[in-house]
């Protein structure tokens, strides 16, 4: 017994190491866009602050393709379901966003679910086709209730939930903390218990059942909680960008969501949101001279890092057999 | 009574329409699940490159690339789409075999791009492109038939035939049935899988260039109607199974008619809603298609 | 969802089971009798239908006929996950382990049934879910270290060989205790320590309250380990009894013999 707990403890520590690396990566990250605002202003902050609304756009759609193994191209219904949220919340009830998100939130759970639960059989492509369904259906569900939603024109999400601070700082805090809070509830969800039977239930779904963890199970709380996630990315996009309208939340939006998770390479940390939230905001941005060649840089993005992981995973392949006769 | 008789009038002519209108789902459909049956790749830049071969045809005949006659500007077209199909298939052919996630994504990366070359080159033109057919029209039994509803039937009728030919008789299409029904197998046997491949990929191009010239008269072209052209294909093989390819035919001509029904007596705003509905209705009673027979196998 | 608290001993016994895939039949009116504190051996040539006879007991196949009984508990209708819950447990002949968790987390996804923590702990940091982490921790990790293979627990299973993963596989399946165990051939890829290590832990393993079932090929192994027999061959039960009575069974010879090859 004590050869296991001196393996324990060498282990723990090697791990901790490469874990307290890790870490110390997105503390920096988190320090440095702490400091931010009092670096630069203006534009630059906005647009910030809208990365990290579509950062947790792109951390939901990985946690699909992390934990079920399956891709969305309709994520963005469940994105404007959580921008509708705050912007409805507020022009009926005068509610600000601190009160709409877990609103936002229980939105994006119920509508995954209501999603999930009939499409809980079915995998890959079928799944694929009805996302897409789900992303077209969309707009004009968005157009034709006009009397919620302001029709064509959407809704504007003024109010800032404290009143003393510059709206610009706000916006941009509150996204920011909303954003970490999310990673580190999924950094927690990996190791729990319900994160790992989520991950064997992708890996081997009947020898899961063997350990009690059923597929549909498993499919209808992803689906949840990528589509909570999602909502909350909604909710803080209306909150930064003040408008909502359904020329948001088109089918190319949700592919768009798609490819700022591949990009980051479906990882679930800070950085990786970052990276992912970034690559929307900002590519649009600062090529807005060149906008018709976004779908184009975002499609070769796309195509490239998938065939650059297929290609990495085959060396990797290689490697570990040369290694092991 | 006046219901009823409302009720007779209009339904001929309704499934009439949604059946023309269907043919063109049907060859959609057909494509998809061409590539889908031989390469297990689901092509999500179907509808996209069908977008770009219309936008061809239109360019390259009212002048705005070209100044070709209609029939050169298609031929134009068709030699570079199924370039493109091949160049496509050339990027995603690493990924084939290895993961249905990879390849779903890699094919809606290149549909990023066949759109984004869209934009690039037609801009957010909305255009129309009519079909070089003289106009006439006759009543039948209480239906208007156009000259229009008689191209599509015939052109789908001869493409359609033309395709179950080949799968028929030649050595190509007893191939493609060889991968399609095991690739390992048929791999075995000294078949030539991406030859194969090549073909169903290069066929699907050509029906998705047909089927985009015979719907455009009917609506208009922009670089965006081809996405809800694509959800109709997508529908019209889910509902034939996306293993079948007369499924997919008949798939098609039922989900043109199903539409048409609940665009007239229910609302023609939700008809992406509908197919959202028709989907998940479809998939959670006939996962196999409506055409499937129930067989058993092993888990 | 825990597993019942009932801790009493029960027979695990199927009755006359018919199984087929389309024309081929694949299991004839098999009927076993699983004693708990004893361990059962099902041997057979190749394609007798031992794994297939797992699947049944298991829910992940459904017999055509034939019933199959858990104590007092009729186990024909419910799904794997409600045999899971109900204590039965098992290896895989085709290793199914994660790539994405450790060899640790991989042996916790065999405790799932026995943990509580809601999704509130799923995200938030507990104390409760937090204590009940480390205590399955602490489960996994004894369940490996009895296999000896405790220095293996924070490596991916991409990095081991297979006969360390066959074990990780079996400590998966033992972590739960569970009230019925089926090892689906544990000692294949093993060498002879590993496959020495492997049966002193079962050995060690094995209580009262019990049923283990071991399907394998190595026939010392199934000799020295079992107290009693199963010959399975085409889908029937040709055989039964002690190990001695097995090695001498005419037809058994005949099956071993005519197919040296297994």
């Amino acid at each position: 017994m004590s050869d296991m707990a001196q393996a324990t403890k060498r282990l723990r520590l090697a791990r901790g190491g490469l874990l307290d690396l890790r870490n110390l990566g997105a503390a920096a990250l988190l320090c440095l866009l702490l400091a931010l605002p009092f670096v630069v202003g203006g534009f630059l902050l906005y647009t910030l602050t809208l990365c990290f609304a579509n950062a947790l756009g792109a951390l939901s759609v990985s946690l699909l393709v992390r934990y079920s193994g399956e891709v969305s191209i309709g994520h963005s219904f469940f994105v404007a379901l959580g921008a509708y949220a705050v912007a409805i919340m507020e022009k009926q009830f005068g509610l600000s966003l601190l009160l709409s998100l877990p609103v936002a939130v229980l939105l994006g759970i119920a509508g995954g679910i209501i999603f999930a639960y009939p499409s809980r059989r079915l995998s890959g492509i079928y799944l694929a086709v009805s996302t897409m369904a789900l992303a077209l259906a969309l707009p004009e569900i968005l157009v034709h209730s006009e009397k919620v939603t302001g029709g064509f024109e959407g809704l504007y999400v003024t109010l800032v939930p404290l009143p003393s601070v510059a709206k610009e700082l706000q916006r941009y805090y509150i996204a920011l903390a909303i954003l970490v809070v999310a990673c580190l509830a999924l950094a927690q969800l990996r190791g729990s218990r319900q994160g790992l039977a989520l991950l064997m239930a992708r890996a081997h779904p009947s020898a899961a059942e063997a350990f009690g963890i059923t597929r549909g199970w498993a499919r209808v709380s992803v689906f949840a909680i990528s589509a909570a996630l999602a909502s909350v990315g909604g909710a803080v996009m209306a909150f930064a960008s003040s408008t909502v309208s359904p020329n948001s939340f088109t089918l190319w939006s949700s592919i768009f969501l798609l490819v700022g998770s591949v990009v980051s390479l479906n990882r679930l940390t800070l950085p990786a949101g970052i990276i992912g939230g970034a690559f929307l905001t900002l590519v649009p941005n600062y090529l807005a001279s060149a906008g018709d060649w976004v779908p184009i840089l975002y499609g070769a993005a796309l195509v490239a890092v998938t065939l650059c992981v297929n290609c990495a995973s085959d060396i990797r392949l290689l490697l570990a057999r040369r290694e092991r006769p | 009574m006046t219901v009823l008789s409302g009720f007779a009038s209009d339904l001929p002519p309704l499934l009439w329409s949604g059946a023309v209108s269907g043919c063109l789902y049907g060859l959609g459909a057909l494509g998809l699940v061409m590539t889908y049956k031989s390469s297990r790749v689901v092509n999500f830049a179907h509808g996209n490159l069908a977008g770009l071969a219309a936008f061809l045809v239109y360019g390259f005949s009212n002048g705005a690339l070209l100044n070709l006659s209609w029939g050169n500007a298609v031929l134009f077209s068709a030699v570079l789409i199924a370039l493109i199909a091949t160049l496509s298939y050339a990027l995603i052919s690493p990924i084939v075999f290895k993961s249905d996630l990879a390849s779903t994504i890699a094919t809606l990366g290149i549909g990023l791009m066949l759109q984004g070359l869209i934009q690039l080159l037609f801009g957010a033109d909305i255009v129309n492109l009519d079909l070089p057919v003289p106009r006439f029209g006759f009543s039948l039994a209480g239906v208007r038939v156009s000259s229009y509803d008689l191209t599509v039937l015939v052109v789908t009728l001869l493409i359609v035939g033309a395709l179950f030919f080949v799968i028929d008789r030649t050595r190509l299409g007893i191939a493609f049935r060889a991968v399609s029904t095991n690739p390992f197998a048929s791999r075995v046997c000294g078949l030539n899988l991406r030859s194969v491949h090549l073909f169903a990929w290069l066929s699907s191009a050509v029906l998705g260039l047909v089927a985009a010239l015979l719907i455009v008269p009917t609506t208009f072209l922009s670089s965006t109607t081809m996405s809800s052209f694509m959800l109709q294909a997508f529908t019209a093989a889910v509902v034939g199974g996306f293993n079948s390819l007369p499924g997919a035919a008949v798939g098609g001509v039922l989900v043109g008619i199903a539409m048409n029904l609940f665009a007239f007596y229910v609302s023609p705003e939700f008809m992406n809603t509908f197919l959202l509905a028709v989907i998940l209705l479809t998939l959670n009673l006939f996962p196999g298609g409506l055409l499937e027979k129930v067989s058993g196998g092993r888990v | 969802m825990t597993i019942m608290a009932d801790t009493g001993a029960h027979p695990l016994r199927a009755d006359g089971l018919h199984l087929s895939f389309g024309n081929v039949q694949v299991l004839t009116d098999v009927s076993i009798f699983l004693e708990p504190g004893r361990i059962t051996g099902l041997i057979g040539p190749n394609g007798a239908g031992k794994t297939s006879l797992f699947n049944c007991l298991t829910g992940l196949y459904r017999p055509k006929r034939g019933r199959i009984s858990f104590g007092d508990i009729q186990l024909e209708d419910l799904p794997p996950n409600r045999r899971a819950n109900l204590g039965i447990s098992r290896s895989f002949q085709h290793m199914a382990l994660s790539a994405d968790l450790s060899v640790l987390e991989n042996v916790m996804v065999g405790l799932t049934l026995s943990r509580t923590t809601g999704w509130v702990g799923a995200f938030l940091p507990l104390p409760a879910s937090r204590t009940e982490s480390v205590a399955a921790n602490r489960k996994a990790m004894s369940a490996l270290a009895s296999l000896g293979i405790a220095s293996a627990a924070m490596m991916t299973p991409a990095e081991l060989p297979p006969g360390t993963l066959r074990l990780v596989e079996i400590a998966r399946a033992m972590v739960c205790e569970p009230r019925a165990l089926l090892l689906d051939e544990p000692a294949a890829g093993l060498n002879a320590v590993e496959t020495r290590d492997l049966m002193r832990a079962l050995q060690r393993l094995i209580h009262p309250g019990l049923v283990v079932v071991v399907v394998e090929h190595d026939m010392d192994l199934i000799m020295q380990l079992c107290d009693q027999i199963y010959v399975l061959s085409a889908g029937r039960v040709i055989a039964y009894g002690s190990p001695q009575e097995v090695r001498r069974d005419p037809e058994v010879i005949r099956i071993y013999l005519g197919d040296p090859d297994d």
